[in-house]
């Protein structure tokens, strides 16, 4: 072959020589290599040369490295193993064994440990807060409705709610401040209209419960032990005369602003009233029990002022069937209701 | 078994803690790794000293290990550049002498003993022994490129796009570095061209 043509094909053939001498060329190209090859004396020689070349070098012994080289890197091996504690980690594929793989970064970098306990701290955190005012707002949930139930029949609606129910003491500030709003333009409707009716006392002291929150902080005299949110029973149920109005306002005043299930009271929201809590069926017939024996003795005593003596028996009658106990303790022994009460006695007697 | 687990297998098991896994990585690799040392470096201690670094960087490395990656195409990159580097720290000092002795063992002889010897021995120990030193002598010859490449192709068995991956060039490339580097052996040892098939 001359020295051109064997230029011409010698980049391509050196290179399939090379493939083809050490067996990585695919089957067809395989073949069509040997063909070539055989058919080309130059191209068998240089196979034949390269073939030699192997061959010699399948000769050359190998040396062993020496054995303390093995002990070393053994001994560095085990020293810088990459983890440790994983074998035992690694045996078993439950959580403990997670837990310890995914903790084990955090061991060995203190700033991440660091880092990774204030995160942990802080979630705490933010979780007993949210949780401390969950309770609030669903432990002021049976004085709303309790307050509710004895006003929404008759009352104006009051102070606009606030769209959503604020869970936290922060969030709850922009509510209060719109419902404060509004309430001081309910405040200004009751100004106009003056004599308002019993009734219609209370939903204006609740109207401007935002407003006297934000403005005052609670009564401590309101706050008494085993209440809820320093309510009472009776401070909940509505004011038995028009004398314990104010006080009713100002224990209003201390509790926080409504809850969702105060806001049917809203304007237009009528229909939307939902049914009152659990806690709300207690609260109703525990309210009216005690009130109303009082409510009756009191009247009675008025009417005994007055001389409506068989007023008086009739209430009396009431209070007896009510509650017979405060009956015989307390209005049978009134001093003031004697007169009407031995009448009777003794117009019975005479029958 | 650990045994007979991949080498990637092993890497991951050392990468968790177990030793056990290194060592039957060490015992698979250490003698071909040594081998293919010192034939590029041709000095004895030199190769002991880059064999021990070379498994060191291992040790170093395990953690960014990555099971994707082949664990002999990693290691004899490491090997490879380790060489490399020697090489070039050594270029320049003055060109091997040829009255230096070819290993630090105490019977080896230099390349004046060996290289234009036109007396066959007899005695095939002596064959063999010279073969080994006219082998040594020709790699020495060979460019680092084409040494390194054909080295790993012959005898460390690796393919060429394996060889490629290592020393970072094209296949193509490789093989071109492999036609050249057994052209020039076959012109160097054509004198012992027929002493292999002598060879027990």
């Amino acid at each position: 072959m001359s020295a051109r043509g064997r230029d011409n094909e010698e980049p391509m053939a050196g290179e399939e020589l090379v493939s083809l001498l050490y067996g990585e060329l695919g089957a067809a190209e395989d073949a069509d290599a040997r063909a070539r090859v055989s058919s080309d004396p130059d191209l068998a020689a240089r196979m034949d040369g390269m073939r030699r070349v192997r061959d010699l070098f399948s000769v050359m012994e190998d040396e062993d490295p020496p054995p303390r080289l093995s002990a070393q890197l053994m001994a560095e091996a085990a020293r810088s193993a990459p983890r440790a504690a994983a074998p035992a980690a690694s045996s078993g594929d439950g959580f403990w064994a997670r837990l310890v793989s995914w903790l084990q970064p955090l061991t060995q970098r203190p700033a991440l440990a660091a880092a990774a306990s204030l995160v942990l701290v802080g979630g705490v955190a933010g979780v007993l807060y949210m949780r401390k005012g969950d309770d609030l707002t669903s432990s002021s949930r049976p004085a709303a409705p309790a307050a509710a139930s004895a006003d929404t029949a008759t009352v104006a609606p009051p102070a606009a709610p606030a769209p959503e129910p604020a869970p936290a003491a922060e969030e709850e500030a922009p509510a209060m401040d719109e419902g404060g709003a509004a309430a001081v333009v309910e405040s200004d409707k009751g100004e106009k209209q003056r004599a308002p009716s019993k009734t219609a006392r209370a939903p204006r002291a609740r109207a401007d419960e935002p407003v006297a929150k934000k403005a005052a902080p609670p009564k401590p005299s309101g706050v008494k032990s085993g209440t809820v949110l320093g309510l009472t029973e009776q401070e909940i149920a509505p004011p038995a005369d028009a004398d314990d109005a104010p006080q009713a306002g100002s224990g209003a005043a201390s509790s926080p602003p409504p809850p969702p299930a105060a806001q049917p009271n809203a304007p237009g929201s009528a229909e939307r009233a939902e049914p009152a809590p659990e806690s709300k069926p207690p609260a109703q017939s525990k309210a009216p029990a005690r009130p109303d024996v009082r409510d009756l003795h009191r009247r009675a005593v008025d009417a005994a002022i007055d001389r409506r003596c068989s007023e008086v028996r009739s209430l009396a009658g009431q209070v007896r069937q009510v509650d017979s106990g405060y009956y015989s303790k307390s209005f049978s022994r009134d001093g003031r209701l004697q007169s009407c009460l031995q009448s009777d006695k003794t117009r019975k007697s005479t029958k | 078994m650990l045994r007979d687990e991949a080498d990637e297998v092993l890497m991951v098991a050392y990468q968790k803690g177990d030793v056990r896994g290194f060592e039957v990585l060490l015992t698979r690799h250490r003698k071909p790794v040594f081998n293919f040392i010192l034939r590029f470096v041709g000095s004895r201690e030199t190769a002991e000293d880059l064999l021990q670094e070379t498994f060191l960087r291992v040790i170093k490395g395990a953690e960014a290990y990555q099971r994707q990656a082949k664990f002999t195409t990693w290691l004899y990159t490491i090997a490879r550049n380790l060489c490399v580097d020697q090489s070039r720290r050594a270029k320049h000092r003055k060109a091997q002498s040829l009255d230096a002795p070819m290993s630090n063992s105490a019977d080896s002889g230099t390349l004046l003993d060996v290289v234009p010897s036109t007396e066959i021995a007899s005695d095939r120990q002596a064959v063999n022994k010279e073969l080994q030193s006219r082998l040594h002598e020709a790699l020495a010859r060979l460019s680092e490129e084409q040494r390194e490449v054909f080295l790993m192709r012959e005898f460390l068995d690796m393919p060429f796009k394996d060889i490629a991956d290592v020393v970072g060039v094209p296949e193509n490339t490789v093989k071109s570095r492999m036609r050249y580097a057994l052209e020039k052996l076959r012109l160097e040892l054509d004198e012992y061209k027929d002493m292999a098939k002598a060879m027990p």
